[in-house]
């Protein structure tokens, strides 16, 4: 007799009856939310080819997606390791709407390798993109849709980190950075090596001010006052920067308004996904657990390789069964 | 249901969105938008690019007095 025939792959689970009632009841009210917020449900295919799958913002997805060949076409496809890039592909693609498109999703993805010791492989996603608005106001929709969605999962206290990868770029640009000075200088950002940052810049030969600002940057986090505090530091990074702090400063004022229990910290650095992302970014932080539970932000260029480059944001949250 | 405005609450049928402007300083307009989603309403916040929509179908579909 196997002995091992009942065993799952690690990281892949089941969900037994209370648990997996307890999911369903979660999942009709987080649905039953975005329906009476107005966004329609989307249901993406568990497979697609990874030709769209892995473009775009799936760019970084290769190694999470496990992969398959199609015995029909015999062409390369793969299961969804993130339902975000889906959400462009069917927004620039299968609605071509005009105007204002607002989309939400629930699945499961599956992912080659664990988010985290000991994470899932095959955790739920749900998520909600909002296409076809460049305003601060869906940034603010998009956010605070967020926020109720931790509510409603029972987060009632989070931790909003919310940055601006314009501030960034636009400094990175004044500073006559290369592309891949660009890339090496976000990755220290990303692991707030401060020091790392400072002998990079001297190394590099970054000429003042930019020098001074992008060292600066790294110190700029922490509460709304933050911004008051970037506006004088960064007082010449020109127009992009000062226009990355006005969009910044409405949004963290209209949230902490709407959303008074909600903890709001302010990161200049938070740059992930920078490789996409063109504006506000956010994620969502929750005591005990050492990384984010959610994140999202602006990416007006999603639909560019599917043919429609338009304004999106939205968020996908992750959570293991 | 009556608004503090003396507008009367929209047509109890949920089937029909109904458009909320998008003032984002006015907290009373957020109350109220949270109060008719948790009655069932389809509420869509206006976003500044997309034009509000009148009478379509029946009063539902609008927050009376605030258009």
């Amino acid at each position: 007799m196997n002995t091992t025939c009942w065993e799952l792959p690690a990281g892949i689970e089941e969900v037994l009856p209370e648990q997996a009632w307890a999911v369903e009841a979660l999942r009709r009210r987080l649905l039953d939310h975005y329906r009476a917020s107005g966004y329609g449900l989307v249901i993406p295919p568990i497979v697609e080819f990874v030709d769209s799958l892995l473009t775009g913002t799936g760019e970084d997805l290769d190694l999470l997606t496990f992969k398959l060949t199609d015995r029909l076409t015999g062409r390369l496809m793969g299961v969804r390791a993130d339902m975000t890039p889906q959400m462009a592909r069917i927004d620039a693609h299968s609605l071509r709407e005009e105007g204002v498109s607002r989309l939400c999703y629930l699945g499961s993805v599956l992912r080659t390798m664990p988010d985290g010791f000991a994470g899932s492989r095959s955790p739920m996603q749900v998520g909600a993109e909002l296409f076809g608005h460049a305003g601060v106001e869906a940034d603010i929709e998009i956010v605070g849709l967020m926020i109720e969605t931790l509510a409603i999962a029972g987060i009632t206290a989070p931790v909003i980190d919310l940055g601006h990868v314009g501030v960034f770029a636009a400094l990175a640009k004044q500073a006559g950075l290369n592309e891949t000075a660009e890339r090496e200088l976000q990755d220290m950002f990303q692991r707030k090596a401060l020091p790392e940052i400072d002998q990079y810049l001297r190394d590099q030969g970054v000429p003042e001010p930019s020098r001074r600002m992008l060292s600066a940057l790294g110190r700029l986090h922490g509460d709304a006052a933050v911004i008051a505090q970037a506006r004088e530091v960064l007082v010449a990074g020109g127009a992009d920067v000062a226009a990355a702090l006005d969009r910044l400063e409405r949004l963290v004022a209209v949230i902490a308004r709407r959303y008074p229990k909600v903890r709001l910290q302010v990161d200049l650095t938070e740059l992930h996904g920078y490789a996409y992302h063109t504006g506000v970014v956010f994620a969502a932080y929750v005591e005990g657990v050492g990384h984010e539970i959610a994140r999202g932000g602006r990416y007006d260029e999603v639909g560019k390789v599917f043919g429609r480059a338009r304004p999106a944001t939205g968020f996908p949250l992750i959570s293991a069964n | 249901m009556r608004w503090a405005d003396g507008n009367v609450e929209p047509a109890e049928d949920t089937s029909s969105p109904i458009y909320a402007p998008c003032d984002l300083d006015d907290p009373s307009l957020d109350e109220a938008i949270a109060a008719l989603r948790a009655q069932g309403h389809v509420v869509v916040r206006m976003l500044p690019c997309e034009e509000p929509v009148r009478g379509v179908g029946f009063s539902g579909t609008t927050i009376p007095g605030l258009f």
